[in-house]
């Protein structure tokens, strides 16, 4: 029996209450393990796309598969604990009154000793470098430190896939090779959207572009990325680090 | 601190306080609360004219103050913010009840003023008490104590949201009054300002709901958690009796009256 894909989606559409179209047919699938950024211009559906896999958008018309199920009102439970979200903006996703309480909602919704529960905490903001914030109330955090913090929110949940909507926006260089070096480590599932694509093409062997809410290319991070012509039509351009590996491409 | 709007309403300042450490802070939620609920129901209990009867209970939002250690001039500024609201339930009371009942030396006090007044005092009592207990204990621990003590799931989750909402239309609000200021704008035309709470009201609804959401995804399923829950020991007992007899003392004789008679006497 072969493994069904971690993500799969069949011809997904969506419309915001507005009449946005925001998605207009999207199929894709990610397999276990596999590592897929998604790339594309200001407003063409890459935060919209995401918010579908934990079911925080429902599909108006298509389906969303997570581990091979599809997402309903019965396995949504399940399937935000298996997929970890990190919003685009921070501020959405930090509520409480200090940063370890914050880092701590998610073990402790799962029923988790106190004793486990605060290891897990402690372990996830060690990872992103933010263990000296722990009492600070994260309203009062700079926009990176809010970043590092809303992603050990995830990770403290231990989620099978994670999902990340512009992850490195914000950070400094030192934040952002230590998130390059957390990704890396993290070898389950992982969907990437960003702008930034010096670190797709350091973490990511396969990318999507993602235009007007179709997918107008899917394939080899490099390939994409070389193809000069193709990214400047969808608003994006080839990053430096592919003209050292293509000097004369 | 910068000094901007935020100043103003200080966001999140009573979630830092019920983060602090002190022994009132230490208590169990439940202690803290049920004498809270007392407190209340005692001042409420009092005859609609009565003013001095209720000057002995002051006594016990001042300790608490000094006792957790919290700020009383940021606690009476917020006491402060919400007095216009008692000042609208008891304005028309001196006009409309005019009868006299006391006299302070030969001047006349109509019951319309001393029912003014007790509202005035009733409010300032209320209120501090229920941010003092909101200050010294945070809305999880309280929520998760209520859910204790047997309130509905259902209350319990609407308290804890009505909390954060509340909060997230104070920044939000703080948010366009900074871009306001910041294109230049002194004063605000009627139409303006009508656009501006429209927005502020849709902007606060949207974000209201990617928090919800947020809480949703991260495992949230109505049941307020805590990490450390309360243990109630002899020291939350002894809070709740100590207190709950200084109220009944002061709800069935006028202890003020009786402390001046003693004085009286002595002199
Ligand atoms: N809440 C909303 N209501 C209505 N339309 C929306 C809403 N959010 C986004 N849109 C619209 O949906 C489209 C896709 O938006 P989305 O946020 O998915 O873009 P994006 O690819 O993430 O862009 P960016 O790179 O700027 O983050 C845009 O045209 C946007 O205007
Ligand atoms: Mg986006």
């Amino acid at each position: 029996m072969t493994t069904p894909p971690s993500i799969e989606l069949r011809d997904l559409c969506f419309a915001y209450p507005d009449g946005t179209r925001a998605l207009r047919g999207v199929s894709l699938s990610v397999a276990q393990g596999e590592s897929v950024a998604i790339v594309g211009g200001n407003g063409a559906g890459k935060s919209t796309l995401v918010q579908h896999l934990n079911g925080y958008l429902m599909a108006t018309q298509g389906e969303v598969r997570v581990g091979g199920k599809p997402i309903a009102r019965e396995t949504v439970a399940q399937v935000r604990r298996a997929v970890g979200l990190v919003f685009q903006d921070p501020d959405d996703q930090l509520f409480m009154a200090s940063v370890f309480d914050d880092v701590a909602f998610g073990p402790l919704n799962f029923g988790l000793s106190p004793e486990a529960v605060e290891k897990r905490a402690t372990a996830a903001l060690e990872r992103v470098g933010m263990l000296h914030l722990r009492e600070r109330p994260p309203h009062k955090l700079s926009a990176g430190e809010k970043r590092a913090v809303a992603i050990a929110t995830v990770l403290a949940m231990s989620p099978e896939v994670l999902v990340m909507d512009e992850p490195s926006s914000n950070l400094d260089p030192c934040g952002r090779r230590r998130l390059i070096h957390l990704l890396r480590s993290f070898d389950h599932t992982k969907l990437i959207v960003s702008h930034d694509l010096e670190l797709v093409v350091e973490l990511c062997p396969r990318s999507i572009l993602l235009d007007g809410g179709v997918i107008v290319a899917d394939g080899p991070t490099v390939e994409l990325f070389s193809n000069e012509a193709l990214m400047l039509a969808h608003g994006l351009e080839r990053p430096h680090i592919l003209r050292h590996l293509h000097p004369h491409g | 601190m910068s000094m901007g709007p935020g100043n103003y309403i200080e966001v999140g300042r009573m979630d830092e306080l019920s983060r602090m450490d002190s022994p009132l802070h230490r208590l169990d939620a439940r202690a803290k609360g049920l004498t809270t609920l007392i407190f209340l129901i005692a001042v409420m209990s009092f005859g609609r004219y009565e003013v001095s009867a209720l000057m002995p209970l002051f006594v016990y939002p001042f300790a608490l103050t000094a006792w957790g250690n919290l700020p009383a001039g940021f606690l009476l500024r917020k006491v402060a913010l919400a007095a216009p609201f008692a000042l609208f339930v008891g304005i028309f009371n001196p006009f409309l009840d005019r009868e006299t009942l006391s006299w302070i030396g030969s001047h006349p006090v109509s019951g319309g003023w001393l029912s003014f007044a007790s509202i005035l005092l009733r409010f300032a009592l209320t209120v501090s008490a229920g941010l003092i207990l909101l200050a010294c204990t945070g809305i999880h621990r309280l929520c998760a104590g209520a859910a204790q003590l047997g309130l509905p799931r259902v209350f319990v989750v609407q308290l804890l949201f009505l909390y954060r909402y509340f909060f997230v239309i104070g920044e939000e609000g703080l948010r366009m009054v900074r871009s306001v200021e910041m294109r230049g704008s002194r004063s605000l035309g009627l139409r303006t300002y009508g656009s501006l709470i429209g927005h502020l009201l849709l902007r606060s609804i949207d974000r209201a709901q990617r928090i919800y959401r947020a809480m949703i995804s991260r495992g949230f399923d109505g049941e307020v958690r805590v990490l450390r829950a309360d243990a109630p020991g002899w020291k939350d007992a002894a809070f709740v009796a100590g207190w709950s007899a200084f109220f009944i003392a002061a709800r069935v004789c006028n202890l003020s009256e009786l402390v001046g008679n003693v004085v009286f006497n002595i002199l």
